[in-house]
């Protein structure tokens, strides 16, 4: 069977409302060959706003807390209503954040501060539709209290349980004792069944109720 | 940090500890209220019911006077009634220690006054004026006393001083059954007295209830309203800070921008963690002083504004952060305003300031006429200064904005701060308090108080009376009136139910009815008017249960049916009023106390919102501003003198030899240049050990700060997770196992990476520890603290 010819490009747009951020991280992608970054940004309205319909953006890297004090599920969802894919970006320090995220269904969860390979690859991935699987993801993941919601398997649950602990594919492979492609398909299991988690009939409403009791205050200008 | 000890040290975070040290004690300061109240309406009621009892007594006095000595019993009267009289007109300002004097003084006279009359007094009374007058007026002091200290003494007082009447009235009498006449004194005041002592020893207690209800209530509320503010605050300073300060060391770490730049960036970050910094008083700010404030910062932007006052009901004060972003967020609006309104239009823009104060906060409203925008259709971030408004007022606990606006038809910006939301917190209620002394006397109290109800009734009955009446109806009427008297003690709901009140008070008539045959005026029995008495006190209780009303009507019939009685019999109503009147007495003593009660429940009610609301605001502010400071001091200690450094970057920085800050011109390319490498470096490892904190929480202690700083400048990648609930002490073992087991595997590492992770409660492990370098590994600690690996 032949597979798909690849697009030469992936178009990759950048998210992050600190400048030095997404100029630093927009070099480094433009090094990948199949990678063009085309825009960075501060916020999903900017990007939105100079997208020309029907023009073609595969992956839109979005870091979690912007200054524009809009909310992560709202981003999000914009984004994948236009068609865009969304990787998500984080400092790192906050778990909740990185659960609205994955509700919203992101592609993946990742620290910046992770090593270049590692974002390589990730950014990679992602720009080709691939689910990113990362510990802060998976610890997020495994850490929220309404996960039983997401109805995972017990293997899903082993699966995610390992990367929460901070192993990488082979080793998840060979704890749980499956092959490397079976961890994979786990994790694209895991991560479309956690969307469905918090997501009755009124999602955008419940959800931005859960962020005013849990107190996530849009991020004021300074 | 440490500079590594050979020893492998461990210590505990020190934040999460002041961070859930107990609220201050603003809300654990001794609260009495109930209490006072209870005792100042007390003492008001006795000091009027004392000159009462005085005046009713007066007459008596005047015929028992003692000729030795004739100014002495009108010296012990007036003392006596002077006493009581201060302690009314004293109740509501004097302390209470002053009160208290006063009250046991009274006590001690009126005890004093029957002692002396025992020892020094000689012979009978006259029997019109058979009883002695400081007898009548027992009650009265016994109650006071009662009022003043605890309820053993107020018992033993009682029973010694109905004792020593007992004994005065058997020594004085000239009735020929002195003993006899004693007994029933004796008991009969004993009754009396103990029902009334009895009364308000019960609401004495529930106001201490009361109060030790509201006490606990309020510190919930306000160690509640803490969690709250510490939460919201560490939301809030992580949003803002951490995001900040994170982006600001990973990029000057990473090296992929420029200095400059980075230095901008730091400098902006610095600015802002000032910003935050917790300032030293934060006392609130009166609704006028806001507007002062208000009206001056809007006549100076622009002179001619319009700026109008709302008023509503008195507006609480505002906590100074509050008042102050409201301040700055108004003349932002107007300034914007001044900017963006006038454009493109030929006319002149009419602007206004409105400033609403109500019981629900304060809102200030800025509006304008001129061109206005498409709130929707500009992107929220170009709204720009609209943009830092909302956050400055959503930055505050209560604050909020909105910006409305449409194209030729105006601005409006509503800048608002309303106090937290006290419906959700418990109010104990105390809206069925006014005499809830009654319900706190128990059954078996109740049950006592009623056997010696009969028992000295029937003792006032039949211990003594006139053969001529017929004794059956003597027992109906004594059977009718214990009913009664059962009735209106049951236990039933406040106030007591129409149907009971009616029952008891149709006894009572029939009570009176049957007494009626039994009594003729020249009846010398001492007691044969006992159904008064008996019937007085029924209609106390049913004062008691709230139903004065009825109880008054009762009292009426009771009087009219004497009065008719004595004129029926040849007397003259004044004779009638006389047999009914020394009753009178007791029941407006106890209308009084219980309608006094009835005014401060409502009180006590307003008084104790008025102070939850405090402890509250004082709860949050505190607990707001402990937790910042915490926050603030924990970045700052880990990140702020790198930040500093990197605010300080110039250009020359980059490269040695290079000092001239305005070199841009010389060589472009120099604008480019990264941070120096040393730098770097250190920014990566504060920055790791910064979200250390922040995600790794109580790993993040000694010995593993220490191990994973090294390790890291070995090149490890170390990343620590804390997903485990907060706090709680058990969690110290499975703590300090996993943090020596980190230390000890980062020291073998030269490379690879380890993560780390504390587990949520409820699972079979603890943590979990995963090496991977030379081989892959993977560790769990449970929560006894063995390690195994798996």
């Amino acid at each position: 069977m032949e597979m798909e010819t690849r697009m030469s490009c992936y178009r990759v747009a950048l998210i992050d409302d600190h400048e030095i951020v997404a100029r630093g991280f927009a070099d480094l992608f433009s090094t990948l060959p199949e990678i063009e970054v085309v825009a960075t940004v501060d916020s999903v309205s900017a990007l939105l706003d100079s997208l020309a319909p029907g023009e073609r953006l595969d992956l839109a890297i979005l870091d979690l807390r912007l200054a524009d004090g809009s909310m992560v599920a709202s981003n999000v969802d914009r984004l994948r209503e236009r068609g865009i894919d969304v990787l998500a970006f984080t400092g790192g320090d906050d778990a909740q954040l990185m659960r609205f995220a994955a509700r919203s269904g992101v592609l993946g969860v990742v620290r910046k501060s992770e090593s270049t390979a590692v974002l390589l690859d990730a950014v990679t991935r992602a720009a080709a539709g691939e689910p990113v699987a990362s510990t802060e993801w998976a610890a997020a993941l495994d850490g929220d209290p309404d996960l039983a919601d997401a109805g995972l398997s017990p293997r899903e649950r082993q699966v995610l349980s390992l990367y929460a602990a901070g192993a990488k594919a082979p080793l998840v492979a060979s704890r749980a004792g499956i092959a490397e492609s079976t961890v994979i398909d786990y994790i694209r299991r895991v991560r479309s069944k956690y969307e469905r988690v918090g997501r009755p009939a009124n999602t955008k409403i419940d959800l931005y109720k859960r962020a005013l009791e849990d107190g996530i205050l849009p991020v004021p200008g300074y | 940090m440490n500079s590594g000890e050979s020893a492998l040290t461990v210590t505990t975070a020190p934040t999460d500890v002041a961070a859930s040290a107990a609220t201050p004690s603003i809300a654990s300061v001794t609260s009495t209220e109930a209490s006072d109240s209870v005792a100042r309406t007390l003492y008001l009621a006795i000091g009027i019911s004392g000159v009462m009892f005085g005046a009713l007594v007066y007459g008596a006095m005047r015929l028992q006077s003692y000729p030795p000595m004739p100014w002495l019993s009108p010296a012990l009267w007036t003392l006596l009634v002077g006493l009581l009289a201060s302690l009314g007109i004293l109740a509501r300002w004097a302390p209470h220690r002053v009160l208290r004097i006063i009250a046991v003084t009274a006590g001690l006279v009126q005890l004093a006054t029957i002692l002396l009359w025992l020892v020094i007094g000689e012979g009978r009374l006259p029997a019109d004026a058979g009883i002695p007058w400081a007898t009548t007026f027992t009650g009265v002091p016994a109650v006071a006393l009662a009022a003043a200290v605890n309820s053993r003494v107020a018992w033993a007082y009682a029973i010694l001083v109905c004792s020593l009447g007992a004994l005065l009235r058997a020594d004085t009498t000239s009735y020929h059954h002195p003993i006899l006449i004693g007994l029933q004194d004796g008991l009969y005041s004993f009754l009396l007295v103990g029902v009334f002592v009895g009364l308000v020893l019960a609401t004495k207690e529930s106001a201490v209830r009361r109060d030790e209800t509201m006490r606990a209530a309020r510190r919930e509320s306000a160690e509640r309203a803490g969690r709250l503010a510490r939460r919201r605050e560490r939301l809030l300073i992580n949003a803002l800070v951490h995001d900040s300060v994170l982006s600001t060391l990973l990029m000057a770490g990473l090296g992929r921008t420029s200095a400059d730049a980075v230095a901008l960036h730091a400098r902006r970050t610095t600015n802002l963690l000032n910003s935050l910094a917790v300032r030293e008083s934060s006392t609130p700010i009166t609704a006028g002083e806001l507007e002062t404030r208000l009206r001056e910062t809007a006549v100076k932007l622009q002179p001619g504004i319009d700026f109008v006052v709302h008023e509503g009901e008195p507006a609480p004060s505002i906590p100074r952060e509050a008042a102050e972003a409201l301040v700055d967020a108004v003349a932002e609006a107007v300034r914007n305003s001044a900017l963006h309104a006038g454009r493109g239009r030929g006319g002149a823009v009419s602007r206004s300031i409105a400033l609403e104060r109500s019981a629900a906060g304060v809102s200030v409203i800025v509006a304008d006429d001129g061109v206005g925008f498409n709130a929707a259709e500009v992107p929220a971030q170009r709204l720009g200064i609209a943009q830092s408004m909302v956050g400055r007022m959503q930055r505050v606990a209560g604050g909020s904005a909105t910006v409305w606006s449409a194209p030729g038809h105006g601005t409006k910006i509503t800048l608002s701060w309303s106090p937290p939301d006290l419906s959700q917190d418990s109010r104990a209620p105390i809206a069925g308090y006014s005499f809830a002394g009654i319900r706190l006397v128990t059954r078996r109290a109740v049950r006592g108080a009623l056997l010696l109800f009969v028992a000295a009734h029937a003792l006032l009955a039949f211990g003594d009376r006139d053969p001529r009446g017929p004794l059956v109806l003597e027992i109906a009427a004594v059977l009718a009136v214990s009913a009664a008297a059962v009735l209106v003690t049951s236990p039933a709901p406040y106030p007591l139910p129409r149907r009971t009140t009616v029952q008891a008070l149709a006894l009572c008539a029939v009570t009176a009815t049957l007494q009626l045959f039994q009594v003729t005026p020249d009846s010398a029995l001492p007691f044969a008017q006992w159904h008064l008495g008996a019937i007085t006190l029924i209609l106390l209780v049913l004062v008691a249960q709230r139903r004065i009303g009825w109880a008054w009507i009762g009292y009426a019939v009771l009087l009219g049916a004497m009065i008719g009685w004595a004129v029926a019999n040849g007397l003259t109503p004044g004779d009638g009023v006389d047999m009914v009147i020394r009753h009178a007495g007791t029941l407006v003593a106890g209308s009084l106390f219980v309608l006094g009660l009835r005014r401060s429940a409502a009180t006590l009610e307003t008084i104790n919102s008025e102070r939850t609301q405090r402890a509250i605001e004082e709860a949050t502010t505190a607990a707001s501003l402990r937790e910042r400071a915490s926050e603030l001091a924990r970045v700052n200690s880990r990140a702020r003198s790198l930040l500093d450094r990197l605010a300080g970057l110039r250009v020359g920085e980059a490269r040695p030899g290079e000092s001239e800050p305005g070199a841009h011109a010389q060589a472009p390319s120099d604008d480019l240049k990264p941070v120096r490498t040393a730098l770097r470096a250190e920014c990566l490892l504060v920055e790791a050990s910064l979200r250390d904190s922040i995600r790794g929480r109580s790993l993040s202690i000694e010995p593993v700060i220490t191990a994973a700083h090294r390790a890291r400048a070995r090149g490890v990648d170390v990343t620590l997770i804390d997903d485990g609930d907060d706090g709680s002490d058990a969690r110290n073992i499975g703590v300090v196992a996993t943090s020596v087991a980190i230390a000890n595997e980062l020291e073998r590492m030269q490379g690879g990476r380890l993560t780390a992770r504390i587990l949520p409660s409820g699972r079979p492990e603890f943590a979990t520890i995963v090496v991977e370098s030379t081989e892959q590994r993977m560790l769990t600690v449970d929560a006894a603290g063995s390690v195994r690996e798996l």
